[in-house]
């Protein structure tokens, strides 16, 4: 098992993430006994989610007692810096960017906007985001992009595209 | 016999199969050529847009991406110093130095080579080894199953460079999702909250996808830059000599890509690595020392990694049991075929089994022509900008997880999935165990079940474990595979290695 690391120092939000799991896995637990009990034997339904939330709070507390000692980088720092710090380490601008335009495609594509529409806006976005000054090229790349896909998938493979 | 060679014979046969497995071949040479793309992501994606095919056209274009994309890692490896695939990780340390040294030829040469060749001895072992324990397995009973399945998610929760709770917190979290949805035994709704959306279930593949691509498009555009080193490449085929004179390597580091690929939950990586720390062991007096540009330090990874393949297929085949995460993921569209692999499998569809076989076999012919050939086409390939890279891959996994069921819905569930498999990975949580967690949930919970039922209670089943030999000698396993990942273990083991 993990064992603790002398001078171990532990990723910006880490514990968070630790008490995340531990509470994700107290409510699995919660629900998973709920289930339990209306038929209370280890073959019904209940009995292996029950073994499996048991197990997911017991793994996430060890991690968080493995862990109480550790450091956290940045840890000497304020409150809003150390926020910031989670900021940067988990959604530094280009995954952040990503992320966004991903809700944005995904909500286009839900409220039938097309999938040519959605999917070509959605690339000479992103291209453009994240290779900035190479508009002509970024066109040329989503055009190609866009011709490949829809002859491969829907030509070629006879894909049915959202 | 003669009705084995005539299923051996299938691809070679059928031009429309040959033909499927060269596409993905060439296709996985190059995804695997990119930092960033695997074998798995590869994989889980083609498993959506082959949903509807014929069962062996699907087999063919997988296996030859699956053989294609660990055979391609070597190539940014020897060129960027970044492996293109996981598997690769071990052709790094004296494929790049000896890029450096102007012979990324030579390096890229004998890789290739030895990738062919590594590959076509770990078929010969499937060919040979899975149907002897595929008669064995049929003694199995359903402790066993439930026993091989743990240790299936034990092991790769630990072989990697993660934390052993860490790789279990995966595997976990991976097999309660599995629960969502209508139990299969009983048709009562688990974790279902009242939504109707959750009753069918959470889609495996669509979980895939969304943990294998979106969240790996997520990590790679973390860093858009990559430095590539350019440099003109003269010759790549190796010299015949250089090949025969490391012939006992060769062999040696395949035997070991093809015990640890069968290894429920091990693979090319691990694989690749300890091949490496074999040559360095035993290669006495190489020419250039080991990670400075040594040929032995390319041929030992790169045949193991290979030899792993027909290795992983060993499990998932005869036990149902995936030896690494792309066998889970081709186990994954198995059932969505309507196939159960298993010990069955060989009797009841004997075909499928030389089919992959054949398939594998030729996939490495096509991986030695496909990787000696378009050195060019190879470096500028290896160089797209990520920022083109990433957003293609989530317009592909869209495309994939909307063919599965053509529900719009999924997609959320994958951007769902996509960023949970982020933040696990920046704390650390490797997303194998969990994907291994979501195939092998069901054989683990049914098995455990059965075997209660078979045997009333729980101590009457965990008594059970010491009435047959076949029981005992996996729990022996088993027990020592926890052995083994304890940190006393480990200390006592590089106490040993030191007074060595």
């Amino acid at each position: 098992m993990v064992h603790k690391e002398e001078g171990k120092k532990l990723k910006p939000g880490e514990r968070g993430f630790s008490i995340f799991l531990l509470v994700a896995g107290l409510f699995m637990l919660y629900e998973s006994v709920k289930m339990f009990l209306k038929d209370p034997k280890l073959i019904s339904h209940g009995g292996f989610p029950l073994i499996l939330s048991v197990l997911l709070v017991i793994f996430a507390g060890y991690i968080i007692f493995n862990d109480r000692n550790s450091k956290i980088e940045g840890s000497n720092q304020n409150k809003k810096k150390k926020i910031l710090n989670v900021k940067d380490y988990l959604f530094p601008s280009t995954v952040t960017a990503l992320m966004f335009f991903m809700i944005f495609y995904c909500i286009a594509l839900y409220i039938n906007l097309g999938f040519e529409l959605s999917t070509t806006v959605f690339l000479i976005v992103s291209f453009c985001f994240f290779r900035r000054n190479q508009h002509m090229k970024n066109i040329l790349y989503t055009f190609f992009t866009m011709a490949s896909i829809l002859l491969i998938f829907k030509y070629g493979f006879s894909i049915l595209l959202p | 016999m003669e009705q084995i060679l005539s299923y051996l014979l299938m691809p070679f046969t059928e031009p429309m199969l040959t033909a499927l497995v060269a596409v993905g071949t060439f296709a996985g040479v190059y995804v695997g050529a990119i930092p960033g793309l695997n074998a798995t992501m590869a994989v889980s994606l083609l498993v959506s847009f082959t949903f509807g095919w014929n069962v062996n056209h699907a087999l063919a274009l997988m296996i030859g991406i699956y053989q294609g994309t660990v055979f391609g890692g070597s190539r940014s490896a020897i060129l960027l110093n970044i492996p293109g695939a996981p598997a690769a990780v071990a052709t790094v340390f004296d494929g790049y130095p000896l890029a450096l040294k102007g012979q990324a030829g030579v390096a890229m040469g004998i890789a290739t080579v030895h990738s062919a060749i590594g590959g076509i001895l770990g078929v010969i072992a499937l060919g040979i080894g899975a149907p002897v324990i595929s008669k064995f397995a049929l003694f199995f009973a359903p402790r066993d199953y439930l026993l091989l399945g743990c240790m299936g998610l034990m092991l790769i929760g630990s072989l990697g460079t993660y934390p052993l709770v860490k790789g279990l917190i995966a595997a976990v979290i991976g097999m309660l999702f599995k629960m969502v949805g209508m139990d299969a035994m009983t048709a009562t709704h688990r974790f279902t909250f009242g939504n109707p959306y959750l009753l069918a279930g959470i889609d495996t593949v669509v979980a895939l996808i969304g943990m294998l691509g979106v969240s790996e498009a997520l990590i790679q555009i973390r860093d858009l830059d990559t430095t590539v080193i350019k440099q003109k490449i003269s010759r790549i085929v190796p010299k015949f000599n250089l090949v025969t004179k490391n012939l006992g390597l060769t062999f040696r580091t395949s035997i070991i890509g093809i015990i640890v690929g069968a290894l429920p939950g091990a693979g090319g990586t691990i694989a690749a690595l300890l091949a490496y720390d074999h040559a360095k062991r035993t290669v006495k007096n190489p020419e250039v020392p080991f990670g400075e540009g040594a040929i032995e330090g390319i041929i030992a990874p790169e045949t193991s990694n290979n030899a792993a393949v027909g290795g992983a297929f060993i499990p998932m085949l005869t036990l149902g049991i995936p030896g690494d995460a792309v066998t889970a993921v081709l186990l994954g569209a198995l059932y969505m075929h309507g196939l159960r692999p298993g010990p069955s499998l060989m009797t009841e569809t004997p075909h499928l089994f030389y089919l992959i076989v054949s398939c594998l076999a030729l996939s490495c012919a096509f991986t030695l022509i496909f990787g000696l050939t378009g050195i060019r086409l190879f470096s500028k390939v290896v160089e797209i900008p990520k920022g083109i890279l990433m957003p293609i891959i989530v317009v592909l996994s869209v495309t994939g997880v909307y063919a599965v069921n053509n529900r719009l819905f999924d997609i959320f569930w994958m951007m769902g999935f996509g960023i949970l498999g982020y933040l696990m990975k920046r704390y650390g949580y490797p997303t194998g165990p969990m994907v291994l967690g979501l195939i092998l949930a069901d054989l683990i919970e049914q098995n455990f079940r059965r075997g209660i039922v078979q045997h009333k209670t729980v101590v009457g089943f965990f008594l059970s474990y010491f009435t047959h030999p076949i029981s005992i000698v996996l729990m022996a396993m088993f027990v020592f595979s926890i052995i083994v990942q304890t940190k006393w273990y480990k200390q006592w083991r590089a106490k040993k290695d030191l007074a060595v």
